[in-house]
This record gives structure tokens, C-alpha cells and sequence, in this order.
């Protein structure tokens, strides 16, 4: 009973994705998306008010293209390679989202990924 | 008549590990894992190539953009290419079907769209067989 308990132990532990727990509690959209885990360089978390976070972090513009370019830098990657994923409230205002591309495009980052949750059954919201 | 091999002296000095609260610790972290894996929901990503097309030129660029506007009113949501007016996803994803996928599609947000339309416009196009999205922030 004990070696069961342990064998399942092991396997939650494998198959859980422990970089979820740092992530910020946001509301997504829920989409298919492409498949594929959610994973990017720098993960860009917007709240509903707008509030920009990294790591559960509050950052302001300026500071996140600072931390973006420390990132990058560390990776030994350009900005052009450089992936970043923006997990943004679902109810958040499209202007807060306009932001963070203009932000990242004034990076050069050119690519980036909206994140979302995958629906328990269907296509998704309309 | 003696049983054990050791001397009674020998396995009184040997340390004791009392194993009695382990399977209670191994039950907690059983009913953990078990707890945060089916509450945890799966994410996925859409991709969107913000400057492919501006940084490349060529064939695609002398075709004419397709360009989805995204945006809200006072009745919902707003997906508009040229003249056509969608109001969901499955109608713009109808829509954006037969057309080219090569020179890509770009999905321009107004500020009055919420993000979840956004999501939804990417994800039709995406669905639709477009690779190449392009996000544009509307001025």
C-alpha cells in the first residue's frame, strides 16, 4: 500500500507544473490556443486593473523592459528570439494590452504570446 | 535459546527510526498533489508576430493586408473586415476561412475591446489556418 502511495506520489510530482505556482492568479480567456505549454522567456502578467506584474511582482513599464533586457542578456539571445508571455485578465481593457505591444515593440521583441486557458469542454468562448 | 543472531547488547545500541507517522506524511503530500493537480487548469498560448510583416518585405507585401478590427459598443463585440460585421467567433472564423493565408492577417484592437475578444479573434484566425497574426494596436 505504501510502495502504491509512493509510485503516485512520485508521479503528481513529476507531472506537476510547479513554475503555475509563481504565476499570478489571472483570470484568462478561455481558447484552444496553438497546443503547446505555456512556457516564454519572461512571463508579463496583467490584472484587470491594468496593474503589471512579473513573478507576482508590481513593475512598472520602464522596469519591466529592464528586467526584459536582463533576461535576454543572461540568455545570451537577442530581443529577436527572446519569447515573452503576456497572461492578461480576460476582462482587461484591449488599451492596457496596446500598451504592453507598444512596450515590447519598442524592445524589439516582435514575438509574443497571449496567454489563455484551455476550456473544460468545447471551442471556447465566443 | 536465543533467536537473534546480535547480542542483546548490540541491538540496544543500534539507532531506532520510528516509522509510524511516515505514512501519515506520505498521505498528506498523497492528498496535496492530488488536491492542486485537479484544480490546476491547463494553459495555452496564441501566438502573435507583432513586426513579422513590417520586417519583411517581398511578395506578400503587395497584397492587399486583411486586416480584422476588433472593438466594443453598446451591443457587444465587434469583429469587422472591410464592410462584413461579425458579432462571434464561429461567424468570423467562417469568414476568414476561404480567404489567402499567405500575406497573414493582422487584428487590430481598439482600446474599447476587452481582452477576452482579443483572445477570440487570434484564436479564429489561428482556427481559420492563418500562421502568420499580426497584432496592431489601433491608435
Amino acid at each position: 500500500m505504501v510502495d502504491v502511495v509512493l509510485q503516485l506520489i512520485i508521479f503528481f510530482m513529476y507531472t506537476s507544473a510547479f513554475t503555475q505556482f509563481v504565476r499570478a492568479p489571472i483570470d484568462l480567456p478561455e481558447q484552444r490556443g496553438e497546443g503547446g505549454e505555456a512556457t516564454a522567456d519572461l512571463v508579463l502578467d496583467i490584472a484587470e486593473t491594468g496593474r503589471w506584474l512579473v513573478d507576482g511582482a508590481a513593475v512598472t513599464p520602464a522596469r519591466f523592459g529592464a528586467i526584459a533586457q536582463a533576461e535576454a542578456a543572461s540568455l545570451g539571445i537577442g530581443p529577436d528570439a527572446f519569447s515573452v508571455l503576456i497572461r492578461a485578465d480576460r476582462n482587461l481593457s484591449a488599451n492596457h494590452l496596446n500598451a504592453a505591444a507598444e512596450s515590447l515593440d519598442q524592445l524589439g521583441v516582435r514575438r509574443w504570446r497571449l496567454g489563455a486557458v484551455r476550456p473544460a469542454g468545447g471551442s471556447g468562448a465566443p | 535459546m536465543r533467536f537473534s543472531r546480535e547480542s542483546p547488547s548490540r541491538s540496544r545500541d543500534r539507532p531506532v527510526v520510528f516509522t509510524t507517522s511516515f505514512i501519515d506524511v506520505v498521505f498528506l503530500l498523497l492528498i496535496f498533489f492530488l488536491v492542486t493537480a485537479t484544480f490546476q487548469r491547463e494553459e495555452g498560448r496564441l501566438s502573435s508576430a507583432r513586426e513579422a510583416e513590417r520586417a519583411s518585405g517581398g511578395s506578400g507585401a503587395d497584397l492587399v493586408p486583411q486586416i480584422i478590427d476588433v472593438r466594443a459598443d453598446d451591443t457587444g463585440l465587434v469583429f469587422q473586415i472591410g464592410e462584413r460585421t461579425m458579432r462571434d467567433r464561429p461567424a468570423l472564423e467562417a469568414l476568414l476561412r476561404p480567404l489567402p493565408k499567405d500575406p497573414g492577417v493582422f487584428v487590430r484592437v481598439y482600446g474599447s475591446a476587452p481582452e477576452h475578444a482579443v483572445a477570440s479573434a487570434m484564436q479564429a484566425c489561428r482556427d481559420a489556418g492563418f500562421v502568420r497574426i499580426s497584432y496592431v494596436p489601433a491608435e
